[in-house]
């Protein structure tokens, strides 16, 4: 049995976006719905950094569904529509069974489910990306002809992976900071990177057991470590201020996980 | 026609086209789709799901009332037992009916008894509220059935024995309803409450209090509900309740809401101790932000002084005041209710730029929100508006078409 999981590099992640438009083209994903998103952990703009120059520090964080293995909104919703698939451990949604009660969405910590408020709008009007229809025990689980008034999310490209493919986030990521592989194989080598690397998970003390993980940066602040004590305890305070008032702990320890890097090179 | 007759016509007809603007305004909702409504991706429920919260929440009075008349024997409450469970009723039938607009397909509903997953506590609850909507149906008609009968109504279905046994019988059916009635009726806003509590994603929601919360806050709106009731039912009939009866009713609420205060803050002391951002980023939305006159309204207005209003002795036994107190306690479980569903959507739990899409394309302007915003629009407001207009409706018609208000209360 595999478990397919994400690898993500922060150090490799440029914020190009790449991804992001991929997943919208590959799924025929609507106008104003993204079902992956790279988002800047740094200032309050995209492609802002926290802290005043020379003492700055910004990296990306590119957030999707993170294919929970206690996932809550498969354990919210009333009708089984969206279902961890036993094959390979991703989580699914039964298009066509979804009744539209969003209780998914308030259920999700990530924020990652979209939800087809109206009718679903695309410039070009015609499908893009993968044309086909995936059954799964005789339900559909993707389509590129969305309903409205249902939920939807990243389906891992399961028309790629059930054909031996990466999904196309990770095919089409132009820094390489993307893996896709089986975390069950302790020598594929998206579980190599998470052992060697010391891959963390967003949220990780909610205890959903995301199978998305995150390799802390640091080519992002080596430029604080480079520089001289007093920049060090400026990259201190300003790494301090993310773990200070950012509410998701994960990110507070890649922060915490950078200083000590910082420190350690001083 | 008399002058009653006009009186019902004439709020019947208001109270439809009141139901007949929701229908309307649903029409627009079912031919657009979610997106006639202010909720989008990170605010996800609004209006429905806080009217759903509160419909259950004033159902609660109704069974209580009427069980616990049995079950503790509290004599003061039998007089009022068959209003109260009509409440409960219709109540609890148009709680279930206010989940219908918030979904983007009603006609799955089917579903959730076809493909029903064990472990939602949405389908708990949908159990749970349809366990107790049969209860009081039951409930309210071996109440009705012996006066059924003798005035020949065909709603007896043919049980039209009036002899002292058979109405000794249906004493002793409501009597066991009553006992198992009243631990349905703390199941059904216990597992209400879990819909919210249960969500770790929520931090604002993920509280072992909120069933308490849910259990006080419904007692009080339920009997808030009963006492404007019999208020209006006295106000529109010449037949009078023992004063002994409104009295201990309006006891019972008086003690009641300090104890849903007590519960309310203690959640508040914890989360401000804690400190932590998740925890109090929620409460600065009520203490601070938008949410601050829901607040005020909920502890100052709709709780504080109805509690003093019925504390005093001469004060609570006159209609104008218990009326008065009654409907502030009930609004200020409603602005509770509001407090408690949209403020948990507006800080998600990883805020970084852009946000979270909304859902919704606009040519030139972004697709994203950092935090959540919601402004509940025209057509939530009319169904909502309509909801409460279908119990109204329902009671009306309850009331004047069967002996709930008689000689014999």
């Amino acid at each position: 049995m595999v478990r397919y999981g994400l690898v993500i590099d922060l150090d490799r992640c440029i914020g190009c976006q790449t991804c992001v438009i991929a997943c919208k083209l590959e799924n025929n994903v609507s106008l104003g719905n993204f079902w992956n998103r790279v988002l800047t952990v740094g200032g309050v703009m995209i492609d802002t950094s926290r802290g005043e120059y020379p003492n700055t520090s910004i990296f990306y964080l590119p957030i999707t569904c993170q294919h929970c293995d206690n996932a809550p909104c498969v354990k919210a919703c009333p009708v089984s529509g969206t279902y961890k698939r036993q094959e390979d451990g991703t989580v699914q949604l039964r298009v066509e069974r979804c009744i539209g009660c969003r209780y998914c969405m308030a259920a999700c910590p990530y924020g990652v489910r979209v939800f087809n408020w109206g009718e679903p709008k695309h410039i070009p009007e015609h499908p893009v990306g993968y044309q086909g229809e995936v059954k799964d025990e005789g339900w559909i689980i993707y389509t590129p002809q969305r309903p409205r008034g249902v939920v939807e999310k990243c389906t891992m490209c399961i028309h790629r992976i059930t054909a031996g493919e990466e999904p196309f986030c990770v095919a089409m990521c132009p820094a390489r900071a993307r893996f896709f592989g089986d975390l069950d194989d302790p020598n594929s080598k998206v579980s190599r990177l998470i052992k060697e690397r010391g891959g963390v998970r967003l949220l990780e003390e909610l205890g959903t057991q995301p199978k998305t993980y995150y390799l802390p940066p640091k080519r992002g602040n080596q430029a604080f470590a480079n520089l001289n004590e007093i920049v060090a305890e400026n990259a201190k305070s300003t790494l301090t201020n993310i773990i200070a008032t950012s509410k998701d702990t994960t990110l507070q320890a890649i922060a915490a996980a950078t200083l000590r890097r910082v420190l350690d090179n001083v | 026609m008399s002058r009653t007759s006009r009186a019902f016509i004439g709020w019947s007809v208001f109270l439809l086209i009141l139901i007949g603007a929701g229908i309307y305004a649903w029409a627009i909702q079912l031919q657009e789709g979610l997106i006639v409504t202010g909720m989008r991706n990170i605010v996800s429920w609004g209006v429905y799901i806080t009217l759903f919260a509160f419909f259950v929440g004033i159902s609660a009075g109704g069974l209580i009332v009427s069980s616990s008349a049995h079950v503790f024997g509290i004599e003061e409450f039998k007089p009022v037992a068959k209003v109260a469970t009509t409440l409960a009723a219709a109540c609890v039938a148009v709680a279930a009916i206010s989940i219908i607009p918030d979904l983007g397909r009603p006609e799955r509903i089917p579903y959730l008894i076809l493909y029903g997953n064990p472990i939602s506590p949405l389908i708990w609850d949908f159990t749970v509220i349809m366990v107790y909507l049969i209860l009081c149906i039951v409930d309210l008609w071996f109440m009705l059935r012996a006066d059924l009968a003798r005035k020949g109504s065909k709603f007896t279905f043919g049980f039209n024995d009036t002899s002292p046994q058979a109405v000794a019988r249906d004493g002793k059916v409501v009597k066991a309803i009553s006992f198992i009635a009243l631990p349905t009726a703390i199941m059904l806003h216990t597992v209400t409450a879990w819909i919210f509590g249960t969500q770790i994603a929520r931090s604002w929601w993920y509280t072992a209090l909120i069933a308490p919360i849910f259990l006080a806050s419904a007692m009080i709106s339920g009997l808030a509900l009963v006492i404007l009731t019999i208020l209006a039912l006295q106000w529109r009939s010449s037949i009078k309740l023992p004063d002994k009866t409104l009295n201990t009713l309006a006891k019972l609420l008086a003690v009641i809401i300090p104890i849903d205060l007590f519960l309310i803050g203690n959640d508040f002391v914890i989360r401000l101790w804690a400190a932590a951002p998740s925890e109090t980023l929620p409460l600065t939305l009520i203490f601070e932000g938008p949410f601050f006159p829901f607040f005020i309204y909920e502890w100052i207005v709709g709780a504080l002084l109805p509690f003093l209003l019925l504390l005093h002795p001469k004060l609570r036994v006159k209609p104008k005041v218990l009326g008065l107190a009654a409907l502030l306690v009930l609004t200020g479980v409603l602005a509770y209710r509001v407090e408690l569903v949209v403020p948990a959507y507006i800080y998600p739990p990883i805020v970084f730029p852009p946000g979270i899409s909304r859902g919704e394309y606009g040519a030139g302007a972004s697709s994203f929100n950092l935090y959540g915003i919601y402004y509940p629009t025209w057509v939530e407001l009319t169904i909502g508006v309509a909801l409460f207009s279908i119990i109204a409706f329902i009671v009306t018609v309850i009331v004047r078409a069967f002996p709930i208000w008689g000689k014999e209360y």
